[in-house]
């Protein structure tokens, strides 16, 4: 490996700075998982490298919103129940060791089918708080996967803002093994119903496109009609009809399809099922 | 490309390396310090042979800038082993045949170590959902979940580990 400056800075403000002079060459590496690996291959050669281990986003704080920081690690966030669908969605990620490295908000950048975190929280309408030297802006999770996870030159992905749940939340992760593995598909659900009727619906899908997307068509279907077995079968297949899901060494786009259907299926059967 | 000096506590002594940018513990363990303990496998954070712990918690060192743990307690396999004899862990594991070529062992012991450190009366599913990235090409496992299973009850009986 031949980096020629690797830099640990101690505060946000520092990596800012640093971002802004050294430009666009500037790698910027959180828990390692993804640049080290591509580092270790010599698929990516960077001459300069940022670490953000020191820069203090590693807290999870609730002040009307859950406010996560990009640094904080999936274990943190695993430990953390004040969102129960987030801490389900850390703990079932890769393996102790990888989430003890691995950040929340490096997986908003994790390549398909690896960014499950990323599926639960764009179901839950999760908002991105980017900063640079000269100040902040909020972009919704969804706008930052839509323009393929471009941030503006400068920009640092400072915290993840979670709006409280209003409605029921499940999230499913099917992957070829109970543990440690990718996924074939991934689901997170959020559902908010006054009595019978369905009044807000958010899908989020993982494995089936390059960045985790929102099951639109499913949703749209949902609002405004009672969870049963005839609307859940029509989102289901709605879902499953408009993704093009792409094969690899964990699964066929053919397989992910029908598993898209299958998985929404249960995860909206599970919701009719539960205490509102 | 200016070399920096890294301090930090490698299996309770105080350690100072001089590393080249991005370079990884891994690296420093093996070829600068001498601890082999740690293997290389993968290099992508898949096979858990070069897991170490971290204050206490296991990491892949593959992974890990060596400059990113100045002033931490790393524990490497070699911190687990006592001057003579066996850490309960490794007499578990030796008695249940766990291990077969080896290349795993330090990484699935010091993972072990760190579970039951966290929980000393694991179920069979902690246990496998635990190591689970730990890869292992010999056993198929068994042996190894009996033998965590095994260290366990050995480590409850008062033969405590350092």
């Amino acid at each position: 490996m031949i980096v020629k400056d690797y830099f640990l800075p101690e505060s946000l403000d520092e990596a800012v700075t640093l971002l802004a002079e050294r430009g666009p060459d500037l790698l910027v590496m959180a828990g390692g998982t993804i640049a080290m690996m591509r580092m270790n291959e010599g698929h990516l050669l960077p001459d300069q490298v940022m670490g953000l281990r020191r820069v203090g986003l590693d807290a999870i704080t609730i002040n009307g919103k859950l406010s996560i920081g990009a640094t904080t690690t999936l274990s943190t966030l695993a430990n953390n129940e004040s969102v129960p669908m987030l801490s389900q969605a850390a703990r079932s990620a890769a393996s102790w060791s990888l989430r003890n490295m691995a950040t929340v908000g490096g997986n908003l950048f994790a390549r398909n089918p690896y960014g499950d975190v990323a599926t639960a929280l764009l179901a839950l309408n999760a908002d991105l708080r980017v900063i640079n030297r000269n100040g902040e802006r909020v972009l919704p999770l969804a706008d930052f996967f839509a323009a393929n996870r471009q941030l503006e030159p400068g920009e640092l992905l400072a915290d993840i803002l979670v709006p409280p749940p209003t409605g029921q939340t499940v999230y499913h992760k099917f992957g070829r093994r109970a543990y440690n593995t990718p996924a074939v598909v991934t689901i997170a659900a959020h559902i908010t119903r006054d009595g019978d009727s369905v009044t807000a619906a958010s899908i989020a899908l993982n494995g089936v496109a390059a960045t985790p997307v929102r099951a639109i068509p499913a949703e749209k279907m949902l609002v405004g009609q009672p969870l049963n077995g005839e609307t859940i079968t029509a989102a289901a297949q709605a879902a499953a009809e408009t993704v093009d899901p792409p094969s690899d060494a964990v699964a066929s786009g053919w397989y992910r399809q029908r598993m898209v259907r299958v998985i929404l299926e249960r995860v909206l059967t599970q919701i009719m099922e539960q205490e509102q | 490309m200016a070399s920096k000096v890294v301090s930090f506590t490698l299996n309770g002594r105080e350690t100072e390396v001089m590393v080249k940018p991005l370079t990884t513990l891994q690296v420093v363990l093996r070829e600068q310090l001498g601890h082999t303990a740690t293997k290389t496998g993968c290099r992508q954070g898949g096979c858990g042979s070069c897991t170490v712990l971290l204050n206490g918690e296991p990491v892949l060192s593959c992974l890990l800038p060596a400059e990113d743990v100045a002033g931490q307690q790393v524990t490497t396999l070699e911190g687990l082993t006592p001057i003579d004899g066996l850490h309960p862990v490794q007499r578990a594991f030796f008695d249940h045949y766990a291990v077969q070529c080896g290349y795993c062992s330090p990484g699935m012991i010091l993972t072990t170590k760190a579970l039951l450190d966290r929980n000393p009366t694991p179920s069979r599913e902690e246990i496998v959902e635990a190591i689970s990235g730990n890869i292992c090409r010999c056993t198929g496992y068994t042996a190894i979940i009996e033998a965590v299973e095994a260290a366990a009850q050995a480590l409850k009986g008062g033969q405590n580990g350092r």
